[in-house]
C-alpha cells in the first residue's frame, strides 16, 4: 500500500503568549515526536481522551495549525515548513469535517449557497455547473437536492453530519480528517452516517483520518488504530490485534473502560489512574 | 424569518413604535403637500403673530404669525435627514472600523480601540458642541460633529461580534474550504454582525434627532428661518408662559419622534438577542 | 414493598406555537428501592420531559393531562408547587446533570453554590452542611476536598465538576437519584469511573437511581432494571439482562442491532422519530419498523413478552 501521507517525528507547541500587558505564557507541546503513515484508502483511527492532541494533529496536517517541528509529506512531497497560506494550498488534498457539523455552517446562508461557495473559491466559475454539481453532491451523501434551499436550522443532527461531508466531498479531497464525526449523535443515527462514511469511500476512493474516542466505533470501521496519550502515539497497529491484545498499558486501561453490551465488566477501579 | 416577523407583531410597544416611526417617515415625504400653508416655512405674517391654538392654527402661531402645525410638519424632514445621514455616516466609519479592529488583531487593532474608548469617554454633546463650535455654525458642522462623535458605538459593537464571530466554528471551517479573508469578512462576518448594529442604528436615530434638536436650542445647528423642532423651542423662551403653544408642539413631535424610534429599536433587540432566539 | 417511583400512564403536552405537542404519551415506570432503572431513547422521545416532570418542573405552557407519579406512597402530582419545592425537589429527589459546566455558576466558589441548596433542604448547621459536603466529597475522590469547597468551577477538570455534582445531589441525603446523561460529556476512562462510583454509591447510601442516557453500553454494565421509550410511550420495559438477551419490541431490537458491539453492518433505523406535534393514528412506531404486520395501524397497549419484559406491540397484546 503506498502511503499517501507521511509523517515524521511532528512536533506542535500550541498557545503560548508574550505581551508587554499580558502574563507570559508558555506554550504547550500538543503533538510531540508523532510520526505514522496513512495508506491510500485505509481508514486509520486516532484514539485519545481530551487533551491528547488527537485533534491539534488533525488541524496540523490540514494547515490551520503550524507544525513547530518536524515533516509532512503528502504524495512524497513535502508540505511542511510552509507559511500558513501557502501550507493550505499545498494540501488541497486533505479536507477536514468538523465535529460540531451544523455550528461549521454559516447560519445566515442556505446550505445551497454554502456548498457552492467552497466551488466557486476553488475557480468552479460556471453557476450552472456549481448548482448541477451541488445537487448531485446532496444526493451522493442522501439529501434531497431541494434542500439547498433550506437553512441550517432546519437540519437534524445527522442530516447536518451529511450536509457536512458533501461540503467537503465537492472540493474532491484524496484525504479526510473525521472530527469525531459520529458524537452526539443517537446510536441509530450514528449507523447511518458510519455507513455513508464507508459508501462515500468506495465512490470517491477517500481516505480516513478517524478521530473519536468512541472505541467501540473505532474497532467497527477502522483498519489501524493509533492510539495517543498527552501528545504522543503510544500505540499503532492493525485494529483486530491491538484489540485483541493491546501491549501499552493505557491502551488497556482505554480498553477496559468501553462500555459493553455484553454485560458489567468486572474491574473495578483503573490500572491507569486519568490525570 | 418569518417567526421572527410575527413575534415582532406580538410586541405591542415595538409595534406602536414602528407605526410612529412610519408615521414620522410619511410626514417627511409628504411634509409640503400635507402642511396647511407649506409657505410658513419662510414667509410670515406678523398680524397673525402668537394666535393660540384653534381658528384654522391646529397648533397656534409663533412670534411671525407662522402656522406651528405646518412647521412642525415641515420640520419632520430635517429632523430624520439629520439623523439618517449622522447615523450613515457614523456606521460607514464605525463598522469597518470594526471589522478591521476585530479580524485583524495586533497593534493596528489596539491602537483603533483606544481611540475608540477615548472618544466613547467624552461626553457626546460636549464633544459635539466643541466640534459645532470649531467649525461655523450651520446644519452641516452640527451633523458632521455629531457623526464624529456617534462611530465609536458601531466600531464597538463590531468589534466584539467580529472578535465572537472570527474564533467561531464556521468561520473555522471556511478557512478550511480556502475562503481568503475578504470573503469571510464581508460575506459572512458582517452579516451576522448586522443585527446587533441595526438595533444601536435605530435607537442611534431617535438620539440623533435628540441631540440635533439640542445643538439648534443652542443655536449651532439649524438656522433662521428652517423649520427646525429644536430651534422652534429656542425662539419660543421669550415669549413663554404665555404663548405656551410654542414651545409645546415642536417638543411634543421630538418626544414622540425619539420615543418611537427608541421603542422599535427595543422591540428589535429583544428579536435579535441571541438567548431569546435560540429558544423559539 | 412500594417502589420508589412508579410513574403510570403519564400524559403531557406542551402548548407550542405550532399547536399541541403530545411529548409524552403512555410513559409508565416503576424503581424499585436500592436499583438503578435506566431510561433509553433516541432525542425527541420525551425523556428530559419525563425527568421534568417527575422534579415537577415542567417548563410552563406543559399541562399533566392524565396519569400519577408515585414517589414513596405519595402522588407528587396533588403537591403545590411550594409542597413540592420544601419537601421533594432537593431534599428527596436529588439531580445529577448532563452537563457539568453548565449547572454550576462559574462567578460563585464551588462551597457557596453547594451550600446555598443545603441551606434551604437539609436540617443542621451550616458547620453541620460544611462538614457532610467534605464528608461527600471525599467520597467522590475529588482531591484535596477540605479547600475544594473554596475553588471556583473552571479549577476542576470535567469529571471533578460531575464529581462535585454527585455530592451535591447527595448532600440533602435523598431517597432518589435521577441522572441525566451525566456521562456523555466525558471520556471514556473517566466516564467508566463515574459509572463504577454511582454504583457503589447506591448501595452505600440507600439510593434508587434513575438513570437516563441514549448508550446501551453504559445501560448494560451499570443499570438492573431497563425501560425503553418511543416518541413519549413506554415501548419496553424489564430486567436489563432480560432485554438485552431477547428484545422484543422491534423498537429495541432495531436500536440494539446499531449498537457497534452488536451491528453486523451499519443499517440503523430509517426515518425519524414522529413528531410530537403529529403522531400518526396507529402504532407510534410503525412507520419506521421492519416488521409491520395487520393491526399495527391501532395503538397498541403494553404486554407481555415470552422473555417476561412489557412491551407495547400488536405481537404480544
Amino acid at each position: 500500500m503506498k502511503p499517501i501521507v507521511e509523517v515524521h517525528d511532528l512536533t506542535v507547541m500550541v498557545g503560548g503568549r508574550r505581551g508587554l500587558l499580558v502574563r507570559n505564557v508558555p506554550p504547550v507541546r500538543a503533538v510531540d515526536g508523532v510520526g505514522f503513515e496513512l495508506g491510500q484508502g485505509e481508514i486509520l483511527a486516532l484514539v485519545g481522551e481530551s487533551g491528547s492532541g488527537k485533534t491539534t494533529l488533525g488541524r496540523t496536517l490540514l494547515g490551520l495549525q503550524r507544525e513547530t517541528s518536524g515533516e509532512i509529506r503528502l504524495d512524497g512531497t513535502t508540505v511542511s515548513g510552509l507559511a500558513p497560506e501557502a501550507a493550505r494550498r499545498a494540501r488541497r488534498d486533505i479536507q477536514y469535517v468538523h465535529q460540531d457539523a451544523g455550528a461549521a455552517l454559516d447560519p445566515w446562508w442556505s446550505i445551497g449557497r454554502t456548498l457552492a461557495e467552497g466551488l466557486l473559491i476553488h475557480g468552479v466559475r460556471s453557476a450552472a455547473e456549481r448548482v448541477d454539481r451541488v445537487a448531485e453532491m446532496l444526493a451522493a451523501v442522501g439529501l434531497d437536492p431541494a434542500w439547498g434551499r433550506r437553512y441550517p436550522h432546519e437540519f437534524s443532527g445527522g442530516q447536518l453530519r451529511r450536509v457536512a461531508l458533501a461540503r467537503i466531498l465537492l472540493l474532491r479531497p484524496r484525504v479526510l480528517i473525521l472530527d469525531e464525526p459520529t458524537s452526539g449523535l443517537d446510536m441509530s443515527v450514528q449507523a447511518t452516517v458510519l455507513n455513508l462514511l464507508l459508501e462515500l469511500r468506495e465512490r470517491f476512493s477517500l481516505t480516513y483520518l478517524f478521530i473519536s474516542h468512541d472505541l467501540s466505533v473505532v474497532e467497527r470501521l477502522s483498519d489501524r488504530v493509533a492510539i495517543m496519550h498527552l501528545g504522543r502515539i503510544v500505540e499503532i497497529g492493525a485494529t483486530k490485534p491491538l484489540f485483541a491484545k493491546p501491549s501499552h498499558a493505557y491502551t488497556r486501561a482505554l480498553l477496559d473502560a468501553v462500555p459493553r453490551l455484553e454485560g458489567r465488566s468486572t474491574s473495578i477501579g483503573m490500572p491507569v489512574a486519568a490525570k | 424569518m418569518k417567526p421572527i416577523l410575527r413575534k415582532l407583531a406580538r410586541d405591542v410597544p415595538a409595534m406602536l413604535g414602528l407605526a410612529i416611526v412610519l408615521l414620522v417617515i410619511l410626514v417627511a415625504v409628504l411634509g409640503p403637500l400635507i402642511a396647511p400653508y407649506p409657505g410658513d416655512a419662510s414667509a410670515s405674517h406678523l398680524l397673525q403673530r402668537l394666535k393660540p391654538p384653534g381658528n384654522g392654527h391646529p397648533f397656534g402661531t409663533d412670534n411671525l404669525g407662522r402656522d406651528i402645525y405646518s412647521r412642525v410638519i415641515l420640520g419632520a424632514r430635517g429632523a430624520l435627514a439629520i439623523a439618517l445621514t449622522v447615523v450613515g455616516v457614523a456606521m460607514l466609519i464605525g463598522v469597518p472600523l470594526g471589522l478591521l479592529a476585530g479580524y485583524r488583531g495586533g497593534w493596528l487593532s489596539e491602537t483603533i480601540m483606544r481611540i475608540t474608548d477615548i472618544v466613547l469617554a467624552i461626553p457626546q454633546l460636549v464633544l459635539a458642541l466643541a466640534l459645532a463650535q470649531l467649525m461655523s455654525p450651520s446644519l452641516e458642522s452640527a451633523m458632521l460633529a455629531l457623526s464624529l462623535t456617534y462611530w465609536p458605538f458601531f466600531t464597538r459593537i463590531v468589534y466584539g461580534e467580529t472578535r465572537r464571530l472570527s474564533s467561531s466554528l464556521f468561520v473555522d471551517a471556511l478557512r478550511g474550504v480556502g475562503a481568503g479573508t475578504g470573503r469571510i469578512v464581508f460575506l459572512h462576518i458582517l452579516p451576522n454582525a448586522i443585527s446587533p448594529v441595526i438595533v444601536r442604528a435605530t435607537i442611534g436615530l431617535g438620539f440623533t434627532i435628540l441631540v440635533a434638536a439640542v445643538l439648534g436650542f443652542l443655536g449651532m445647528g439649524a438656522t433662521p428661518p428652517a423649520p427646525d423642532w429644536g430651534l422652534a423651542i429656542a425662539e419660543s423662551r421669550l415669549y413663554l408662559p404665555r404663548a405656551w403653544w410654542y414651545a409645546t408642539f415642536p417638543g411634543l413631535a421630538i418626544l414622540i419622534t425619539v420615543m418611537g424610534f427608541n421603542l422599535l429599536g427595543d422591540g428589535l433587540r429583544d428579536l435579535v438577542d441571541p438567548r431569546i432566539r435560540r429558544s423559539r | 414493598m412500594i417502589p420508589v417511583l412508579d410513574v403510570r400512564g403519564l400524559k403531557v403536552t406542551i402548548r407550542t406555537d405550532e399547536g399541541r405537542a403530545e411529548v409524552l404519551d403512555d410513559v409508565g415506570l416503576k424503581l424499585e428501592r436500592g436499583r438503578i432503572l435506566g431510561v433509553v431513547g433516541e432525542s425527541g422521545c420525551g425523556k428530559s420531559t419525563l425527568i421534568r416532570a417527575v422534579m415537577g418542573i415542567l417548563p410552563k405552557g406543559a399541562t399533566v393531562e392524565a396519569g400519577e407519579i408515585w414517589f414513596e406512597g405519595e402522588n407528587l402530582l396533588v403537591f403545590s408547587e411550594r409542597e413540592l419545592n420544601r419537601q421533594v425537589r432537593s431534599s428527596r429527589i436529588g439531580f445529577i446533570p448532563q452537563d457539568p459546566l453548565l449547572a454550576l455558576n462559574p462567578v460563585f466558589k464551588v462551597g457557596t453554590q453547594l451550600l446555598e441548596v443545603m441551606r434551604w433542604h437539609a436540617p443542621g448547621t451550616r458547620r453541620d452542611h460544611i462538614a457532610r459536603l467534605v464528608m461527600l466529597l471525599r467520597r467522590m475522590q475529588v482531591p484535596d476536598p477540605e479547600n475544594a469547597l473554596e475553588r471556583y468551577p473552571h479549577q476542576f477538570s470535567g469529571g471533578q465538576r460531575q464529581r462535585l455534582l454527585i455530592a451535591a445531589a447527595l448532600s440533602c441525603a435523598p431517597r432518589l437519584v435521577i441522572a441525566d446523561e451525566p456521562t456523555t460529556a466525558l471520556d471514556v476512562t473517566t466516564q467508566h469511573q463515574i459509572l463504577l462510583l454511582l454504583r457503589e454509591l447506591v448501595s452505600e447510601f440507600d439510593l434508587s437511581l434513575l438513570f437516563v442516557t441514549h448508550d446501551f453500553g453504559v445501560v448494560a454494565e451499570l443499570c438492573d432494571d431497563l425501560c425503553v421509550i418511543y416518541a413519549g410511550q413506554t415501548v419496553e420495559a424489564g430486567p436489563v439482562q432480560t432485554i438485552l438477551r431477547a428484545p422484543s419490541h422491534p423498537y429495541t431490537r432495531a436500536l440494539l442491532a446499531c449498537h457497534p458491539d452488536r451491528a453486523t453492518s451499519f443499517v440503523g433505523i430509517p426515518g425519524l422519530v414522529p413528531s410530537p406535534l403529529a403522531r400518526p393514528a396507529g402504532c407510534l412506531f410503525a412507520p419506521r419498523c421492519a416488521d409491520v404486520r395487520a393491526g399495527c395501524d391501532v395503538r397498541p397497549g403494553l404486554g407481555r413478552a415470552p422473555s417476561g419484559a412489557q412491551v407495547r406491540c400488536v405481537q404480544f397484546t
